[in-house]
């Protein structure tokens, strides 16, 4: 294992315009996601956590190139040797590269093609890669089967499965052409609690005994806290915060985060709640407020807020927090002594 | 199609002070389907009293909707209702709301108006040819008042209330302008515009992110505070259900398999189900690393049920012969709890003993 990250991201903007007038003149632009960086190191699960419309789901699809972002670097290193930037390649590159990255969507009804069986639909991304036909069959058994699926089923068409079933087919699908870099978006939260735990495990054992390196989107904290190493937030469009897993839940440095982990209800009546209820609304992507978004709805804010934004920044040894009083604010994580003394400025 | 017209009135109950707002009394749903029938609920029963909040949690298919359908007699067409639910008044007899015509004015008249409903699905619950305004406005006149005018100010109100940026201007919008959570709540100030005495939540935060979901929560609990109204509150997440109900019951396969108050339940969990729902969600601040304790199995289809134990062939503490063979009955276990489960005393001593290998038999 080589200590080059897998994925460097620096930069990476998507921004859609938004028309206006009768001649569908440029007006402004959606940034979904603006000039976000980081690292995802081989084997490493790094969640990625914001409520709805604050970019993850469009940052990951960059990633994976199912859309184009507008720009930035997105250096993806599969194998010694290879090294692209998914964020400028080609039609060729990205065909090259594409066995070595792979997503598994939120919904795994309409995810799947209706029409096909599911050994054709695990087959597909091999087919793509114009893998010879008996390989095909060999290797879509084998991987049926380490997604817990019986290989005596493949014939079958997906409304045969239940959604827990379909699920397994879709992250067989992704895993099928033995990639590095799976991108996971939302991948239980459409399923049941009893089936979501049983997903969970098979997404951890196979991330473990393959070594895969995961982007694991998703809005439950609880859900990223299980499977993640380190966690990124995202807010209109931006990471404001990036950390270990468990120094982020301990001690985390951003009030939005801190926000957002007091507002995991859970399901212990001996805890108090102390949900931080945040005033207003997620800022829009498309006219976010001056200086740090989150300021209109910060309890901590200060004139500075207003006017100026603050990078990401290293605030203690790799917790990055976007917040011109990372280290003054005393936050409130959910963890509730940590062991580590990392915690203490 | 349902053969209970005699029943609109039942006066067994006096008014009592501690009277139920509902009751709902061996509720029996069956929907006759091509592959057989399907009992969506099987004998359930349970009662609301004014102000409070009982949570109904299960699994998609166990039954909790219909249950909430039957109550507004909204539940399917082709599906066969059997047993009572009853609509308690402090001034008149109670309505058994399975005995009304689908036309009866009174029917009208509970349903949306004092029993709303916010449903599951924000996208499919909007008429889409419709502005917001229009939809708000038809239960605010139909429930509230007359003057135009002023139920314009109402629904500006409430849609303000449920955290909706720029409210005046959102009432001309259609629903398609808005986000499913802008939805969502859009849909939850129409239910509480009529002001109802019971308020049937089905999964409402579901679809919203945390932070809007505490808001809604708390929102929720803050109008329950005010107006004095109870909730059916139907979720599958735990953690949502020990912030806002006071009682619980767990429904599996058409039937509730564990009753109790809030408290009692998440600290000791009788049926193995409960207690395998409540070992299968990540707590947040609790890792462990550990693989997560599933329940094996999928969520079965309650098609041509046997009469067994729904949870038998999932359940790791099954008795073969016994639970397999026999419906375990809801029984008081404690004061204030129920279980359906032969083996609950067992479940909750081997728990006791040992918390990790519970569920490996």
């Amino acid at each position: 294992m080589s200590t080059d990250p897998l994925l460097k991201v620096v930069g990476l903007k998507k921004y859609y315009p938004i028309e206006s007038g009768p001649l569908r003149r440029v007006t402004g632009h959606v940034k979904a996601v603006d000039d976000v960086s980081f690292e995802l190191a081989r084997g490493e699960v790094l969640g990625l956590v914001g409520e709805s419309g604050c970019g993850k789901t469009t940052l990951g699809r960059c990633i994976v190139r199912a859309i184009d972002p507008t720009g930035g670097v997105a250096q993806f290193v599969p194998e010694g040797g290879i090294t692209v930037d998914l964020a400028a390649a080609g039609k060729r590159e990205l065909r090259e590269v594409r066995r070595y990255m792979n997503m598994v969507f939120q919904d795994p009804f309409s995810s799947l093609s209706p029409r096909m069986t599911v050994r054709e639909i695990i087959g597909e991304p091999l087919r793509a890669q114009k893998v010879p036909s008996h390989e095909i069959t060999e290797k879509v058994e084998r991987i049926a089967q380490m997604c817990g699926l019986n290989p005596a089923h493949l014939s079958r068409y997906p409304n045969a499965f239940s959604g827990g079933q379909r699920q397994r087919i879709c992250i067989a699908r992704a895993l099928v052409t033995d990639p590095v870099l799976v991108v996971a978006d939302e991948p239980v939260s459409a399923l049941d609690v009893s089936i979501q735990a049983q997903i969970l495990n098979l997404l951890q054992r196979l991330q473990q005994e393959l070594g895969l390196s995961f982007i694991f989107v998703a809005h439950d904290l609880s859900v990223v806290e299980h499977i993640a190493n380190r966690v990124a937030v995202m807010y209109v469009g931006k990471i404001v915060e990036l950390s270990d897993t468990e120094d982020l839940y301990a001690r985390p440095r951003h009030p939005y985060t801190e926000a957002l982990l007091s507002a995991v209800p859970q399901p212990d009546p001996d805890v108090a709640d102390e949900t931080i209820i945040l005033g207003g609304e997620v800022a829009s992507a498309a006219n976010p407020p001056s200086g740090c978004y989150f300021h209109p709805r910060c309890r901590y804010a200060r004139e500075v807020c207003q006017s100026d934004a603050p990078p990401l920044r290293e605030v203690v040894s790799g917790h990055f927090a976007a917040c011109h009083f990372a280290e003054s604010l005393q936050l409130k994580g959910v963890v509730p002594e940590p062991e580590k003394e990392q915690g203490v400025p | 199609m349902d053969e209970l017209g005699d029943r609109t009135m039942d006066m067994t109950d006096s008014a009592s002070t501690n009277q139920p707002l509902l009751e709902v009394k061996d509720l029996r749903v069956v929907l006759p389907l091509l592959e057989g029938n399907l009992v969506a609920a099987d004998g359930v029963s349970f009662a609301i009293r004014p102000g409070r909040t009982l949570g109904l949690v299960g699994e998609s298919g166990c039954g909790k909707t219909i249950t909430a359908q039957s109550i507004l007699k909204i539940a399917p067409r082709k599906a066969r209702t059997d047993g009572r639910i009853l609509l308690h008044y402090a001034d008149r007899p109670a309505t058994d709301i399975i005995g009304l015509g689908a036309d009866d004015p009174e029917l009208l008249k509970i349903r949306g108006g004092e029993c709303a409903m916010i449903f599951q699905e924000p996208m499919t619950s909007f008429s889409p040819v419709h502005t917001i305004g229009n939809q708000l406005m038809e239960t605010i006149l139909l429930h509230r008042t007359r003057h135009r005018r002023e139920a314009h100010d109402l629904a500006v109100a409430m849609l303000a209330k449920v955290g909706i940026p720029a409210p005046a201007e959102t009432l001309k919008k259609y629903p398609h302008h808005l986000s499913g959570g802008m939805r969502q709540r859009a849909m939850i100030a129409m239910a509480l515009a009529s002001q109802p005495r019971l308020l049937i939540a089905d999964e409402p935060t579901t679809a919203l992110d945390v932070t809007v979901q505490a808001q809604v929560l708390r929102l929720m609990k803050d109008l329950q505070h005010d107006l004095g109204m109870a909730i059916l509150y139907i979720s599958h997440d735990l953690g949502v259900i020990a912030r806002m109900a006071d009682e619980v019951a767990v429904m599996y396969m058409g039937s509730i398999v564990e009753q109790a108050a809030v408290r009692d339940l998440l600290r000791t969990p009788m049926h193995p189900y409960t207690r395998g729902l409540m070992a299968s969600v990540p707590r947040i601040g609790k890792k462990s690393g550990e693989p997560l304790q599933s329940i094996k199995g999928n969520v079965p289809v309650p098609i041509n049920k046997p009469r067994a134990c729904g949870f038998f062939p999932r359940c790791p503490v099954a008795i073969e012969g016994v639970c397999d063979r026999v419906v375990p009955p809801l029984t008081p276990v404690a004061a204030g709890h129920s279980a359906a489960c032969f083996r609950y005393s067992e479940v909750v001593a081997a728990a006791g003993l040992d918390q990790g290998g519970a569920n490996v038999h």
